[in-house]
């Protein structure tokens, strides 16, 4: 198959790369402080996405500002739920974190269904530039532009993690709850901290992505499973793993349906993915970026 | 642990003496018989989050996964249902003790995804090879099963078709729980190292568990086909293990009468809820919540409390 | 444990049971200006919510009509409403629950393949009529006794494609599809009737509707140079693919089933739906004599988006039918009754065009081929 074909598989497979990998951030920042694997995450994206095109288009708000709206939403509801759902289920293991999240991620969906009803929801580009053509292939103004964001957004996050106070006590809570208790650390605060900047993460997420694929209010689920798929592939402890995992995971879906079939795209990805952890049970990047 | 038994005995007189009540109700019988079929796939599930305390997301593969079986032997080749229904049970079986191991090698979240991935790959091929399986549109007329010339065509027939099987299962959930192997499963829920230490083969204990966790699904699959008439991947999708998750949870996720309350209400619930119409979501996921968040024993687990509390206060 | 802790259980577990059965099974009672039921399952909630929620719309709109036009012959139509999840075995059972009511007549609902074939195969044992605003699949369906289909078949669907595009002298033609049922259908008949309509499918690729991108499988597609392209999915994905496509410089003509129907393709696709083509079942903004009341009215209850979709349409017109058939029946209204003047139903509405007799789906003229135009459906040229 000729070049132009091959280097619009790699622009495919990097815009749906982009998604999970903005998504998949928002899983690693919540795991790497907490240890819990928050099933609601892609319901902030949703959140993100929904409250921005409705501030746009019913009440004309210009769209950076209407974005913001969505970011902060997004924020509010993460921090909600931590300090109201999850604090007060530390103690109870894993399995019933799980199925908190899980709740959540039902609840949140089944309200904004009743708020904003099923149509998807619709918002103008960030930016009106032109897209990157090159060689007959086409890459979209929006995938430039939530690249660029996407690693203004992970470098914002590694330095975080490495330069402030909060970010190493979050690397603290990570390894071990109860040693970074003991050292003074307020591990609820943490916990609510990273939250709230997973839930922002996912609405900035979700804000961007309106313009390109729409957002509609039962967008979310089907969002987490793709992010905790890639951060799983990558190495759910570790957002660069994560951001790693989803850009792999869509890079492999492209050229699946460019090179084989569209058909098995899903079929060729799951065994991909299943090959992987069989030989890498923790995730392909987890040693590469354990510093990070 | 003796009350598990006690439940085990009196559930079968339950089972036998209901239809008396309700053969007359076609939507009692309805219900009676999709909780027994849902009550075969907890038992299942039971045994592998409960107490091997694993988070598999693949019931609804094995569920699809046997009913796929049983109904293409019986539409494609003319095999008699009964025997699709073993060929569903020993397919699922082989599948789940090889995938057993690689798969349970995985911890927490990561054995959650790869088993939703396996999920996923079933149901593409099922939809991809519209042929032989009949596509995303499915396949409509199944046959009843039959013994001889005697068809469970009519509710009432099947319901005693149904709980026959899910009291066998239950017999089976009932001795592995007791056996060596049980306990095994239980030291392994505990603690991994403890069990280890104690000369328990955690491997292959969680091997069995997983197995067994795929073969009654599997068979309650084609179970559930046959009873509807009609299949299609659409009853077999992520959700439907997600789903059966969580009310495994609300029922109690540790115990066989937790797996008896989840199927009751997996089965009960959306019907209830039905006539809320776009409502019924958010008071389904309000009455989860309320549940993981106040009684995380689960239902079952939240009784057995009470009583024993009662019984405490009765004895003083 | 103690005696006293079964009997316990055994008391609460009769108790739950009792309450549940009472809960679903109705109170039987005969009064001659009772409400006349019509039982409703409709996917509400799950992938299939928003043709749950169009058809609810449609229906309400009917009942509105029909009760403040005094009802059937001074009886009020009252709807029993159940939501079936987009889950097919739950619609089963919904079936059940409302065949074990003996105020229902007919049961209407069931908004996608799966949902409609479940309810079918469970209506044929309980004996009850049953409309749906699916399309018929196969002969097995069509021998169904109490099972009638108001939504255009898929042979039909890619028939009226094919007729179009000999009209405009289209030779070559490029697929893309969902991987769900009506992508399926869509995809088995293109391929049957193509050579009929000198048309030659020279590039097939799926997808799911929830993905993301589809420039993979668009740029496959350009590499065989069709002469025109159809989008066989439904919206969000769907609109998704017409945006892709002209992105990628991909200018050939487009078409589109009936999943791809109103104006949220519009919304999503902006520029790029323009001139798409697509087989719906009313066009808004040019309706057929038969949709004008129904468009009239749909416009003044909405102000800001006057033009329904077809599948407002056919809600609207599964109790419109009901109506009419228990209006044909001498009372007491039985099940029987009801059924068999459904059958007998030589009905012209909004968004479908029946006459059961013959069978128990649509018939041709259901379809009206409409064309995205300055942002409003028009009838294709």
């Amino acid at each position: 198959m000729d070049l132009s074909a091959a280097l619009q598989f790699v622009f495919s497979g990097i815009t749906i790369g982009a998604f999970y990998a903005f998504v998949a951030l928002g899983v690693s920042i919540v795991f790497s402080s907490s240890g819990i694997v928050n099933f609601a995450q892609g319901q902030f994206v949703m959140l993100g996405g929904m409250v921005a095109a409705t501030l746009a288009a019913n009440a004309h708000w210009p769209v950076p500002v209407a974005m913001l709206c969505g970011v902060v939403a997004a924020a509010a509801g993460g921090a909600v739920m931590a300090r109201l759902f999850v604090l007060p289920m530390l103690r109870a293991g894993e399995f019933p974190l799980i199925l908190v999240t899980l709740g959540l991620g039902v609840l949140i969906e089944a309200l904004a269904v009743v708020f904003w009803g099923t149509d998807p929801q619709m918002l103008d580009s960030l930016l009106k530039i032109e897209p990157l053509r090159v060689m007959g292939a086409t890459l979209s103004s929006d995938s430039i532009t939530i690249l660029c964001v996407l690693a203004i957004a992970l470098i914002a996050f590694t330095q975080f993690l490495r330069r402030t106070r909060w970010g190493r006590a979050m690397r603290a809570t990570a390894i071990d709850r109860d040693v970074a208790a003991s050292l003074g650390i307020n591990v609820r605060a943490v916990i609510v901290l990273s939250f709230t900047m997973a839930a922002a993460f996912g609405g900035l997420a979700g804000a961007l992505l309106t313009p390109i694929i729409s957002t509609g209010a039962q967008s979310g689920f089907q969002m987490t499973l793709k992010a905790i798929t890639a951060a799983v592939l990558g190495g759910v402890a570790s957002p660069i793993g994560a951001v790693a995992g989803g850009l792999l995971l869509g890079m492999i879906e492209a050229m699946s349906s460019g090179y084989v079939s569209s058909t098995y795209q899903n079929v060729i990805a799951s065994v991909v993915l299943i090959v992987l952890l069989f030989l890498r049970p923790r995730g392909l990047f987890t040693a590469l970026t354990r510093q990070a | 642990m003796n009350s598990y038994r006690k439940a085990g005995w009196l559930l079968p007189v339950v089972a036998i003496i209901l239809p008396l009540f309700i053969g007359g109700l076609p939507s009692a019988l309805n219900l009676a018989i999709l909780v027994g079929i849902y009550f075969t796939v907890c038992i299942g599930l039971t045994l592998i989050f409960g107490i091997g305390g694993q988070l598999s997301l693949a019931p609804a593969a094995f569920y699809g996964l046997g009913a796929y079986t049983s109904a293409l032997l019986s539409t494609r080749l003319g095999v008699p249902v009964l025997l699709g229904f073993v060929a569903a049970g020993v397919l699922c079986g082989v599948i789940g003790w090889l995938l057993a191991r690689p798969l349970l090698r995985l911890r927490a979240v990561y054995l959650a995804i790869a088993t939703l991935a396996f999920g996923d790959i079933l149901n593409t091929l099922i939809r991809a090879n519209s042929e032989i399986t009949g596509g995303s549109s499915g396949i409509v007329n199944l046959p009843s099963p039959a013994l001889g010339s005697f068809e469970f065509n009519t509710p009432l027939r099947y319901y005693f078709l149904v709980w026959a099987i899910a009291l066998f299962a239950l017999w089976i959930g009932n001795n592995i729980v007791k056996s060596r192997i049980g306990i095994g499963l239980r030291g392994l829920a505990e603690s991994e190292i403890g069990a280890a230490s104690c000369g328990i083969d955690v491997a292959r204990y969680k091997a069995w568990m997983f197995t067994i966790g795929a073969i009654l699904p599997g068979v309650a699959g084609g179970l559930l086909v046959h009873y509807l008439g009609f299949i299609s991947p659409d009853s077999f999708t992520t959700q439907f293990s997600i789903l059966i998750v969580m009310i495994l949870a609300v029922g109690g996720r540790d115990s066989l009468l937790g797996a008896l309350t989840g199927a009751i209400l997996v089965t009960v619930l959306p019907i209830m809820l039905a006539s809320y119409e776009k409502y019924s979501p958010v008071i389904f996921a309000v009455l989860f919540l309320g549940s993981v968040m106040f009684m995380p024993k689960g239902l079952a687990g939240a009784a057995m409390a009470a009583m024993s509390k009662w019984r405490r206060s009765r004895n003083d | 444990m103690t005696h006293h802790h079964s009997s316990i259980a055994r008391r609460h577990f009769i108790a739950f049971v009792a309450a549940t059965v009472a809960a679903i099974t109705p109170q039987a009672y005969a009064q001659s200006n009772a409400p006349i039921k019509i039982g409703a399952i409709l996917d509400q909630s799950g992938p299939v919510a928003p043709l749950g929620q169009f058809t609810r719309a449609g229906i309400d709109m009917a009942l509105k009509e029909v009760n403040a036009a005094g009802g059937v012959r001074g009886r009020q139509i009252e709807l029993v409403s159940l939501n079936s999840e987009s889950k097919p075995d739950l619609a089963a059972s919904l079936a059940v629950r409302l065949s074990g009511d003996a105020d229902v007549m007919a049961i209407i609902g069931g908004n996608f393949a799966s949902s409609s074939n479940s309810i079918g195969a469970t209506v044929e044992k309980q004996a009850i009529a049953y409309i749906t605003p699916t399309a018929l699949l196969n002969d097995a369906q069509a021998k169904w006794k109490y099972s009638y289909f108001t939504l255009a078949e898929f042979s039909d669907m890619a028939k009226q494609i094919l007729v179009y595009a000999q009209k405009k002298g289209y030779k070559k033609a490029g697929l893309i599809r969902v991987e769900r049922e009506y992508g399926e259908q869509g995809s088995k008949f293109l391929h049957q009737f193509a050579a009929q309509y000198g048309v030659t499918l020279v590039a097939e690729e799926r997808g799911a509707d929830g993905d993301r991108d589809f420039t993979a499988q668009l740029t496959k597609i350009r590499q065989a140079n069709p002469d025109f392209l159809v989008v066989w999915f439904a919206n969000p994905g769907g609109s998704l693919v017409l945006k892709n496509a002209r992105q990628l410089g991909m200018t050939q003509p487009m078409m589109a089933p009936i999943s791809m129907d109103g104006s949220v393709t519009i919304k999503l696709a902006g520029q790029a739906a323009e001139g798409v083509v697509i087989t719906s079942q009313i066009a808004g903004s040019e309706p057929l004599p038969r949709q004008k009341a129904f468009i009239d009215a749909y416009a003044k209850a909405h102000p800001d988006a006057p033009e329904p979709n077809s599948f407002e349409a056919v809600g609207y017109d599964l109790v419109k039918m009901t109506v009419e058939a228990l209006k044909k029946v001498d009372p007491p209204y039985t099940r029987a009754k009801v059924r068999d003047a459904i059958n007998a139903l030589d009905y012209q509405g909004a968004g479908t065009v029946v006459k059961y007799k013959n069978r128990n789906g649509p018939s041709e003229e259901t379809l009206v081929m409409i064309q995205a135009s300055k942002g409003h459906f028009v009838l294709a040229k």
